[in-house]
């Protein structure tokens, strides 16, 4: 989001605008009110006596509703404006907005107000690529309402602008109004996203003002979401308020989907992201396990629900794939685009199984993993029948899509992330390395299930010796003697793919490492080439595709040093753990404490400060995640039976940190830890600020 | 031409293992043709032109449009969201259903052929 822009989210609602509030789309600007991924109003622009009022300023107060303070402009510095107006915005179902104007002078004005209001109904994917329309847009007015409308052959979106007040026309609404001295006016006008795709029509937002505080209801409102999260005590000022932060717009990131209204899952990131990613959903609830266990039963329960169930080339999908992605827009219906859902990852279905097994030991939850048990059969069936296409007995990947599939089903999708040290991108299909390190672990666990809830010893034997298999073989072939790292992947021709990435990290949380090369993976990524400073970057500087600001060639993902911290963690490279930990959350003051998705990766030494991605994603739900599982790595938390584990190791200097109420089988728990490590960070003084 | 008639009686019992944990009942209802249930018990589908009881999912589109889906050739999601089809009741059961067509549709129709 641009620092010129303000959002505001609920569900599969949000409304991005200027700071005025206005709203104006154009190929370059993103703006408008989207709800399932249609952008159900793109022209929502104030005027006041013909005049575009000023921003005094902006306040996002929650999530899902958003205060602009404007002024008339008087033209000049030497006179202050008499006028002023305060739009109130509340999302969810469209929106609610309230306008009040202020007439501060003692004698009368006279005022006629205008909203020019329109939508062109664009997919999402229409903007991205700057598509036309296929269908025809038609307004009407009728009973006091402006309708905007959309249709092709029955697809039909509908948005409908109700304000009892104003006088409508087919392109927006006009109020007059006389104001004595010191006298205000106020009226309310509701954008409703009356029909979005989801299977009933709304006839009013979901929220009103009227004088009282809008209120979210997606599971639960804000405040009983963040009392019930564990709570934290850390005179640590850059993780005190990274975790608020994280908590709320996870908050803010939950959503329903038509088909399962109850389940409350996390999207993936704002704008382009709001929806269900099998991937992102899952790296976001495993960080979210041990605060806000309920968003891994929820994902997991839904993307059982839409598992793979036959070979479908066009969405990727087959039988026992976890789905990658899901859309509701236009040119999903009309299979224009593939997201019906699209399967086209490589991960999903082994983070399924990581997942289901990772819930289980911190909730205890026995009876959910049976209800499960033959979609995780499934998702076990895929890895050896689908995930290995050639039986060398690696996960590769190759599109069946070849003209809107995904190049890349790893989670670096871009093009050129799978590229040689000389630079040159590999030839598909692809088996990149932490794909190998999640099949591994996913049948690591499973036998675990297999053995004590499904009751089924012989699969668990079969599991633990078939990834007993796969970690010998994956460290014959993947190993690169001459430079002493795993591979990033295997290409085509099953050559070893030389980059020297972050990927190495996922090894270690996935465990595939045998411990004697895991000192040296260790060192691998906390060398220079590798660490900024701030984190670990994607690929290695002096690599040939390396690139600061390449979007995975070199930039620094929260979310991918959340997971590289927790595979330092377990093979007991405490300090170096630490040192991402920290590194990653004293960059968060510089992004208000809302990491994004990624930053570039220029040396911390150089430019003092984390630079920002251009595109970037923010909020995006695997980095609001990272500061959660980064608090577990610091604290060393891990479910074992019936009780709650702690083994801290926080760097020197940052106090005490203390989180209580750690939800789990044990009921709750509270785990706390006391700075005693000497870790080498180039510390900010400025962030130690007791709060 | 093969009617959806023939399809829903050629398939009056089909086992349906994916189905296991799902008791449900569900509608297809073709306007100027016919209503025909399907009791989804243990595994198995039974279709009947009798009503069974109160449906849990009723799926209302054109014969055309029904026999296009049952043959595996338009997918039910994308025909739900271009409004080709209607669901009235829990639309999760009609995704169950959707899962299953997904992996057996080609054969439902095929066998009437």
């Amino acid at each position: 989001m641009s620092g010129n822009e303000v959002s505001v989210l609920e569900g599969s609602t949000f409304v991005v605008s200027d700071r005025a509030g206005d709203i104006d789309a154009s190929p370059t600007a993103t703006q408008g009110l989207f709800q399932f991924d249609t952008r159900m109003l793109s022209r929502w622009v104030l005027t006041v006596n013909g005049q575009h009022p000023v921003t005094l300023s902006t306040d996002d107060m929650e999530y899902f509703e958003a205060q602009f303070f404007l002024v008339l402009p008087t033209g000049t510095i030497y006179r202050d404006s008499d006028v002023s107006i305060i739009r109130k915005r509340a999302a969810g179902d469209g929106f609610n907005e309230e306008i009040t104007i202020e007439n501060h002078a003692p004698h009368d004005i006279s005022l006629d107000v205008r909203i020019d209001a329109g939508s062109d109904f664009a997919d999402l994917f229409e903007i991205k690529d700057a598509l036309a329309k296929k269908g025809d847009h038609y307004q009407r007015v009728e009973q006091g309402r402006l309708v905007l409308g959309y249709q092709r052959e029955k697809f039909r979106r509908e948005t409908w602008i109700d304000c009892a007040d104003a006088e409508i026309d087919d392109r927006g609404l006009s109020f007059h109004t006389e104001l004595h001295g010191h006298q205000s006016w106020t009226t309310t006008i509701q954008v409703i996203g009356a029909i979005d795709g989801s299977w009933e029509t709304h006839s009013t937002t979901k929220y009103h003002h009227s004088g009282e505080s809008a209120r979210p209801n997606v599971g639960m409102d804000l405040e009983a979401w963040l009392s019930q999260a564990p709570k934290l005590v850390s005179s640590w000022a850059p993780l005190a308020r990274t975790y608020k932060r994280s908590l709320i717009d996870l908050a803010a990131l939950r959503f329903s989907t038509p088909m399962h209204p109850d389940e409350a899952i996390p999207a993936a990131g704002l704008p382009w992201f709001m929806t269900m990613f099998g991937r992102d959903s899952m790296f976001t609830s495993y960080q979210a396990l041990p605060f806000a266990p309920e968003l891994a039963a929820a994902t997991l329960t839904v993307l059982a629900a839409r598992q793979g169930s036959t070979v479908d080339l066009f969405r990727d999908e087959e039988p026992g794939k976890i789905m990658h992605e899901s859309r509701a827009g236009e040119m999903t219906a009309f299979e224009e685009r593939p997201q019906s859902p699209y399967f086209g990852s490589a991960d999903s279905t082994t983070l399924f199984l990581i997942l289901l097994d990772e819930y289980e030991r911190w909730t205890g939850n026995a009876e959910f993993v049976r209800a499960l048990e033959p979609a995780a059969r499934a998702a076990l069936a895929w890895i050896d029948a689908y995930g290995d296409r050639d039986g060398d007995g690696f996960i590769e990947y190759q599109r069946g899509n070849d003209e809107t599939g995904l190049d890349n089903q790893c989670w670096k999708d871009s093009w050129n992330s799978i590229s040689f040290h000389d630079g040159t991108v590999a030839p598909l299909p692809r088996a990149t390395c932490e794909l190998q390190g999640y099949a591994y672990d996913a049948k690591m666990r499973s036998a675990r299930l297999a053995r004590d809830i499904w009751n089924d010893p012989g699969l668990a034997d079969r599991l633990e010796r078939e990834a007993e298999v796969l970690k010998r073989r994956f460290n014959q072939e993947f190993w690169i003697d001459g430079r002493d790292f795993y591979a990033l992947a295997l290409d085509g021709n099953k050559r070893k793919v030389d980059s020297l990435t972050s990927n190495i990290g996922h090894l270690l949380w996935s465990g595939i490492v045998p411990q004697e090369r895991a000192r040296i993976v260790a060192d691998q990524l906390m060398s220079d080439a590798l660490f900024s400073g701030w984190g670990v970057r994607t690929m290695a500087e002096g690599e040939g595709a390396y690139n600061p600001i390449g979007y995975h060639v070199g930039t620094v993902w929260p979310f991918d040093n959340s997971f590289i911290a927790e595979g330092l963690r377990r093979y007991g490279f405490r300090k170096e753990a630490s040192r991402i930990a920290m590194g990653i959350i004293e960059s968060s003051p510089y992004f208000n404490y809302r990491l994004p998705e990624a930053f570039a990766g220029y040396p911390r030494q150089e430019t003092g400060f984390p630079v920002e991605y251009p595109t970037s994603c923010s909020p995006q739900a695997w980095s609001t995640g990272a500061p959660l599982l980064m608090l577990r790595t610091l604290l060393g938390l891990d479910a074992a039976g019936d009780r709650l584990l702690m083994d801290p190791a926080i760097p020197a200097g940052i106090g005490r940190i203390e989180l209580l109420g750690v939800p789990g089988r044990w009921g709750h728990a509270d785990a706390f830890g006391r700075d005693v490590l000497e870790v080498d960070v180039a510390h900010d003084p400025e962030s130690y600020v007791h709060v | 031409m093969v009617r959806i008639h023939d399809v829903f009686e050629t398939n009056a019992d089909m086992p349906a293992p994916e189905l296991t944990q799902l008791v449900a009942i569900y509608e297809f209802r073709v306007p100027d043709v016919g209503r025909w249930w399907a009791v989804v018990d243990k595994g198995v589908i039974s279709i009947t032109g009798v009503e069974p009881g109160p449906a849990d999912c009723t799926m209302i589109a054109s014969e055309e449009e029904m026999l296009r889906i049952f043959s595996g050739e338009q997918n039910l999601i994308t025909a739900l969201m271009q409004g080709r089809v209607e669901v009235e009741g829990n639309v999760f059961l009609a995704q169950r259903l959707h899962g299953y067509i997904r992996a057996h549709g080609k054969f439902i129709v095929e066998s009437v052929r």
